[in-house]
């Protein structure tokens, strides 16, 4: 409704003269930022790098941008980089998948029944104030050193929020809209489809987005306890061997991923509630 | 009117429980509404119409006293009744077809018949070419009109508004009470409209039924007769001569002007 000719005699979608300066006023303030972003990765990189060149800092324990640089090239070409990356973000994404759909449906569970709700109330809450971690060893011991064991720890760690805040969300759903679809008969289940869920899409998007942070911490703690792949595998093994320059390319790598999975649930989100689209 | 009884109301009374005691909605209460006819009840805030609408609705069961519609009685509901509430409660994520279309779809009879008919009923109603718009870029009158139709779609003999116009502004308003009394009466459907605006119910009902304050008891019913020169509508009622007298009479029996807020 309030799109204009793309073809106007100012161009670039603006419908004035005055329109047009206000849009290029706009993106020019949009440039000035990403520029600045890149200059600062740019000036720290090169203070790290003169700082370990030059020995103010001891290369040893920091590292240094250059042999991050050739770390990454050594472990990209004799294929490890790959299989541990893909190792950590099936962790991270079976940790996700299951932690969201289980707590999902437990939340839904709990809606359908007040009474199942009220008993299991106390526990739900002591479960999600338990820092996840301690749960760590029990896993290990029971399912083994195992990928398993992993993402059970990935899944611990966003499942009870999961459950309280979809829960909570589904509980807020307007009791007005549930007297309209009363009004035409509705069974509990065509309340829960119709309403109750689709009123709580936005709060699910917005858990999707936390837990996929979640799970990859589930991941990277899973893989420091026990594991013989993965980038958390890699940072302690570089650790170990005292290898500061593996710890350092790990560490980056990770990030990169923390980012690209945030940036993939956000364009989810974009397709999920497409009504908030202005 | 053929004067056949849609809604009949005998001794009908309605308690709410709660941990700390008893509410006595309506007690006792008796009222018919005849096939075809356009009822309005008004009465002080609290004193249960709401109630009474949810219990015709089928949402709640009567404590006591019986409750027919067509003479039978009432286990929940059942698609012959059809509600409009003082909001319009459209779904948000949903498009204005959609939206239509929702009580076909909970009846279960979300075929490509229902689709058209949801979709004819739009264009009827002034809301074609928005059947694919979200309810957040149509206007508050726009969107009353969807949640009628939405109830209307399902095909009720009975329609109970539940001060469906209140939430809107004046003009708004006028426009939106001709056009829901004018779709009314086109579909033949018995309408019970509770409100707390006299001129209101006076100007689009045959009928109106005064409550008291809590527990609800019929304190005074009018039959509207109001001469207009042309067909009556909501708008030609307010300048019948009759009209100040059946609002001013309908204030005093509410006892406007003793009672404390």
């Amino acid at each position: 409704m309030n799109i204009a000719p793309s073809s106007g005699v100012f161009g670039r979608g603006a419908v004035s003269e005055r329109h047009a300066q206000f849009l290029r006023a706009l993106r020019l303030r949009q440039i000035q930022v990403i520029l600045v972003q890149i200059a600062v990765l740019v000036v720290f990189l090169v203070l790290w790098q003169s700082a370990a060149t030059l020995r103010l800092v001891d290369p040893f324990i920091t590292s240094q941008p250059t042999a991050i640089a050739q770390k990454l090239v050594e472990l990209t070409n004799d294929g490890s980089l790959g299989y541990h990356v893909a190792i950590t973000v099936i962790e991270t994404l079976l940790g996700f998948g299951i932690g969201t759909v289980l707590g999902i449906a437990i939340a839904g569970m709990l809606w359908w029944s007040d009474f199942l709700s009220d008993v299991t109330d106390p526990y739900i809450v002591v479960l999600n104030a338990t820092p996840k971690m301690a749960l760590g060893p029990i896993f290990i011991i029971w399912l083994g050193a195992t990928m398993t064991a992993v993402v059970a720890l990935a899944v611990s760690i966003s499942l009870f929020v999961t459950i309280l805040s979809v829960y909570s969300a589904f509980r807020q759903a307007d009791p007005e809209k549930l007297i309209v679809v009363r009004s035409f008969g509705a069974s509990k289940w065509q309340q829960f489809r119709k309403v109750v869920f689709p009123s709580a899409v936005p709060t699910i998007v917005a858990t999707l987005k936390v837990n996929i942070g979640l799970s990859l911490i589930g991941a990277i703690v899973g893989e420091f306890l026990a594991a013989n792949a993965g980038l958390g595998y890699l940072i302690i093994y570089g650790q170990n061997i005292f290898n500061m320059s593996l710890v350092m390319t790990s560490l980056v790598i990770l990030t990169i991923i923390a980012g690209v999975m945030y940036y993939a649930v956000s364009l989810a989100e974009r397709q999920f509630v497409p009504w908030q689209r202005k | 009117m053929n004067g056949r009884d849609r809604i009949r109301v005998e001794g009908l009374s309605y308690t709410y429980l709660t941990r700390s005691g008893e509410t006595h909605a309506l007690k006792d209460l008796n009222l018919v509404v005849r096939d075809g006819e356009f009822c309005s009840i008004v009465g002080p805030s609290g004193c249960g119409k709401s109630t009474l609408l949810a219990l015709i609705s089928g949402l709640l069961q009567p404590t006591e006293g019986r409750l027919m519609l067509d003479g039978g009685g009432l286990s929940g509901p059942d698609g012959r009744v059809g509600i409009l509430l003082q909001k319009d409660h459209l779904f948000e994520w949903r498009t204005v077809l959609q939206n239509a279309e929702l009580g076909l779809e909970i009846r279960g009879r979300s075929t490509a018949e229902a689709r058209r008919q949801a979709h004819n009923l739009l264009q009827s109603y002034g809301l074609g070419g928005f059947e694919n718009s979200y309810p957040h870029q149509l206007s508050g009158g726009m969107r009353q009109r969807v949640a009628l139709i939405r109830t209307l779609a399902t095909d009720p003999d009975i329609l109970l508004l539940d001060e469906p116009f209140s939430a809107l502004d004046y003009q708004t308003k006028l426009i939106l009470e001709r056009d829901v009394h004018r779709i009314i009466r086109e579909n033949k459907k018995t309408a019970l409209l509770v409100t707390h605006d006299i001129e209101e119910a006076v100007s689009m009902s045959d009928r109106v039924i005064v409550l008291s304050g809590r527990p609800a008891q019929v304190r005074n019913i009018y039959d509207i007769a109001l001469t207009v020169t042309q067909g009556r509508t909501p708008m030609t009622s307010r300048d019948a001569p009759e009209f100040r007298s059946y609002c001013k009479s309908i204030w005093e029996d509410l006892d406007i002007e003793h009672r404390t807020v």
